[in-house]
């Protein structure tokens, strides 16, 4: 299980920043030698500055990721981050095999209640072959939190597999583009999807 | 290090809004249904907002999530499908806040109508700072319900400039122009008679009608601003109750930021205001439109239950990690 470093609590639209956040700190004590300029000790006020201004980036519609972005290159991090909508969840297991802890979001009044809510950010930490180990900033101080793969999987689709990726600036991706209609299908049925 | 991850293709206009709703505006927003609008797919915009309540006695947070829809819209061309149009995040943020401020209006609307409905007996006299605004009024009746001799002539209604606040009271008809004097109708007595011929009960009353139906008038055409603070505080209070689903307990600080968060004032108001504030809060109290229990603000059991309704049409749903 990669084991996340420090817990942050968080409600509402803070769960994206509290994520990114810990995922950071997660990276700070994981790679040490990586140029940082912020202290390796996660209680020191540098990290409550951190955290305080990505809070400020929060908007009434969520934390643009576009901004997270600028947010992380602002306070100089090693650390690169990307939006990414992933095929499945076995993309989730190519991350975890590397070490690499994704942040998702899903929906998580459906996967609760089945009904459609508001995308919620968690951090995948682990899996089993039934369950997705997730550390849950909602869930604080009890983060660690396992959600069922099949279920997940829906709520997760509801928000077009949206993944927050953040390695280390050395860590490349070759993307491969699925489309979501093959091309033998257009030829056949001439569907241009909504 | 190099590794080999599958994403999924921004092929069709709805994930190409989802993609550049997440980049530009935050996991809050969603893209609605496609539609086809000739060359273009338009993609309307929704949002989730979440707000959250905390009873102060009990410590309690529940967090509710509003539901917005159509708060702006992606223009996508058909052939390459690249956004012609979108709205900024500055246009969505405002939009939210316009949705907000809808729904703020409305409950402050019926807290008005039942605060100023008489069998609540509200003490509007207890609220010494909204008289300044609305004197000409308290005045004039005041003088009609005393012997016929004081009510006042119609010239002296128009000479001191009071006749568009004292018209109000011949609006709901507690009192009428004769033979040159205002006199009061027989509404006015039968009230009067029903107060136990107690002035300032009576006034109250009114007092209550006419801001019940004129409070937009008194405060955007009039520029009567006096009520302002004290409907703004019991507002806030109340609107947070009904969302809550209880009548929740807060302190007098507390109440503060809450109505300037709810009403998007000033985060860090002035000192005269501050000074200001536990008047209005001890006022509030005195006319018995919020109660005090032990260190804590609350409510009033008959408009808490007059607005409770409203709950069922706030577009709102409560997440499960609400605790």
């Amino acid at each position: 299980m990669i084991v996340i470093p420090k817990k942050i609590k968080a409600t509402g639209h803070n769960c994206v920043v509290a994520s990114v956040a810990m995922v950071c700190m997660y990276w700070r004590k994981e790679k040490p030698t990586l140029s940082w300029h912020i202290s390796d000790d996660l209680d020191s006020t540098e990290w409550d500055d951190f955290s305080r201004k990505g809070e400020k980036f929060i908007k009434a519609s969520g934390i643009p990721t576009d901004k997270i972005i600028q947010f992380l290159k602002n306070f100089k991090m090693p650390l690169k981050p990307r939006l990414e909508h992933l095929t499945d969840s076995y993309q989730l297991t190519r991350l975890l095999d590397d070490v690499i802890p994704p942040i998702v979001l899903y929906n998580q009044e459906y996967y609760l209640k089945g009904e459609e809510g508001i995308g919620h950010a968690v951090i995948v930490v682990d899996e089993t072959a039934e369950q997705f180990i997730t550390f849950d900033s909602s869930f604080y101080p009890k983060c660690v939190h396992p959600v069922s793969k099949k279920e997940f999987e829906e709520a997760w689709k509801m928000e077009q597999n949206s993944t927050i990726i953040i390695s280390p600036q050395s860590v490349t991706f070759r993307r491969e583009e699925i489309p979501s209609i093959t091309i033998d299908m257009y030829a056949t049925t001439g569907v241009v999807q909504k | 290090m190099r590794f080999r991850i599958e994403v999924q293709k921004l092929d069709t206009p709805y994930k190409v809004a989802f993609n550049r709703i997440m980049r530009f505006y935050g996991a809050g927003c969603f893209p609605q249904d496609t539609e086809d609008a000739g060359n273009l797919w338009k993609v309307p915009i929704g949002v989730h907002y979440p707000s959250s309540i905390v009873d102060q006695k009990t410590n309690t947070e529940r967090i509710f999530t509003f539901h917005f829809n159509n708060i702006g819209e992606f223009l996508l061309e058909k052939s390459t499908l690249k956004v012609k149009s979108r709205p900024s995040l500055k246009d969505i943020t405002q939009s939210v806040r316009e949705k907000r401020k809808e729904l703020s209006q409305k409950v402050e609307k019926d807290f008005i109508k039942i605060i100023g409905d008489p069998e609540l007996k509200v003490k509007f006299s207890a609220m010494r700072f909204a008289h300044l605004g609305i004197q000409p009024i308290y005045r004039t009746l005041t003088r009609l319900l005393e012997a016929p001799e004081k009510y006042p002539p119609r010239s002296w209604v128009e000479q001191i400039d009071y006749d568009d606040l004292v018209n109000l009271i011949v609006d709901i008809h507690y009192a009428k122009y004769e033979n040159g004097r205002l006199t009061p109708t027989n509404e006015l007595k039968d009230l009067f008679t029903k107060k136990g011929l107690d002035v300032g009960s009576t006034t109250d009353a009114i007092l209550g009608l006419v801001l019940a139906n004129y409070y937009d008038y008194l405060y955007k055409t009039k520029r009567i601003i006096h009520f302002v603070p004290y409907v703004r505080t019991s507002t806030t209070y109340y609107a947070e109750a009904i969302q809550y689903g209880d009548m929740i307990h807060v302190t007098e600080n507390s109440l503060l930021e809450r109505m300037r968060k709810y009403y998007r004032v000033a985060s860090s108001p002035s000192s005269k205001a501050r000074f200001g504030y536990p008047t209005i809060i001890r006022e509030l109290l005195n006319a018995e439109i919020l109660c005090s229990k032990g260190d804590y603000i609350t409510g009033r059991d008959e408009i808490f239950e007059g607005l409770v309704h409203i709950r069922d049409e706030l577009p709102m749903s409560e997440p499960s990690y609400s605790t």
